[in-house]
């Protein structure tokens, strides 16, 4: 028993030590692990006894001292936070420093953007359907639509009068057509 | 330099006033008839297509007779110069896309075949047809 000191008692009660020990040496040891968790659950209880409210004040205090640039560093440039004395009043830097704090919005807005047209060349084509027949389709052909003279009064003495317009792509022609009375067959 | 630009205000409105008082036309005198072969005027080319279309297909030969331009102001009738007959035609009035004609003509023996009034549509051609026997007289006439 004499060949243990307190230490490797100590040691035995950790695990460190593997060494055989006599019926007294045991006790020891046992004694040790009793001591050691009394003083754990005295730690623990004083640990408890400290208000949520200190332990909140405690965490924002490390906050602080963790955001709050040293000395040291504040000799350094801070590129996205700097003084205020260090900003610009002019109209770019307000325009890039806008720009720098949506840079993510402007960024998806373009991208939406970009998506959108894409979507719609894809879905309308270029837009020229006219220009485009596929062989099976009839092409619309628009005619350009002429307003024809406007006949106020028509006299024909000793005569039929007919009037009708003749439309191709030149215009329209407004004809006046007057048969005679003694003709048998008319137009 | 103001009365720079009052001439030149005076020399612009009086220039819109005179073109709202005149029309000039062009009009052609046409012969159709039924020959061996077909033949149109090459003077007659601004009318070329209408005269194959139906019913003037019904004739196969087109001569011209006589036409030029002529110059109408507003309120006077003017003659027109033709081989066969005679007519005459009045600008009325005229807007900016129409111009109110009266056109009257008269037959180789001096009867009247027609008296019309019409709104024309501006640089568009009237067609007066009067048919004799077998064959056509046409008178064309275009205003601007």
């Amino acid at each position: 028993m004499s060949d243990h000191r307190d230490i490797d008692f100590m040691e035995h009660a950790d695990g460190e030590l593997e060494t055989e020990l006599g019926g007294d040496g045991r006790a020891k040891v046992e004694a040790v692990k009793e001591l050691g968790e009394l003083i754990r659950g005295r730690l623990e209880r004083a640990a408890d006894d400290v208000p949520d409210a200190r332990f909140a004040a405690m965490w924002s205090a490390i906050d602080k001292s963790i955001s709050k640039p040293s000395v040291k560093s504040q000799t350094l440039p801070i590129l996205a936070d700097p003084p205020p004395a260090a900003v610009g009043t002019g109209l770019w830097s307000r325009i890039g420093r806008f720009l720098d704090t949506y840079r993510s919005q402007i960024i998806t807005g373009a991208l939406s953007a970009g998506a959108v047209a894409a979507l719609a060349l894809v879905l309308h084509g270029n837009g020229d359907s006219s220009a485009r027949h596929n062989g099976s389709d009839p092409i619309d052909v628009q005619r350009v639509s002429h307003r024809p003279a406007e006949i106020e009064d028509l006299d024909t003495p000793g005569g039929t009068g007919t009037v009708f317009n003749l439309d191709d792509e030149d215009g329209s022609t407004t004809v006046i057509w007057v048969t005679p009375e003694d003709t048998v067959e008319g137009i | 330099m103001r009365y720079a630009l009052a001439l030149a205000v005076l020399v612009a409105t009086s220039t819109v006033a005179r073109a709202d008082e005149k029309a000039d036309c062009e009009y052609l005198e046409i012969a159709a008839s039924n020959g061996k072969a077909p033949a149109i005027d090459g003077e007659l080319k601004p009318l070329d297509k209408k005269l194959k279309k139906p019913p003037f297909a019904s004739w196969n030969t087109f001569h011209k007779l006589s036409g030029g331009p002529i110059s109408l102001a507003k309120q006077k009738a003017d003659s027109l110069k033709l081989a066969q007959g005679g007519a005459s035609v009045l600008l009325r009035d005229r807007t900016e896309k129409k111009l109110e004609l009266t056109v009257t003509i008269d037959g180789a023996d001096g009867k009247r075949v027609l008296d019309n009034k019409q709104s024309v549509p501006i640089g568009e051609w009237s067609m007066f047809v009067h048919t004799a026997k077998d064959d056509g007289h046409i008178l064309a006439l275009t205003c601007k």
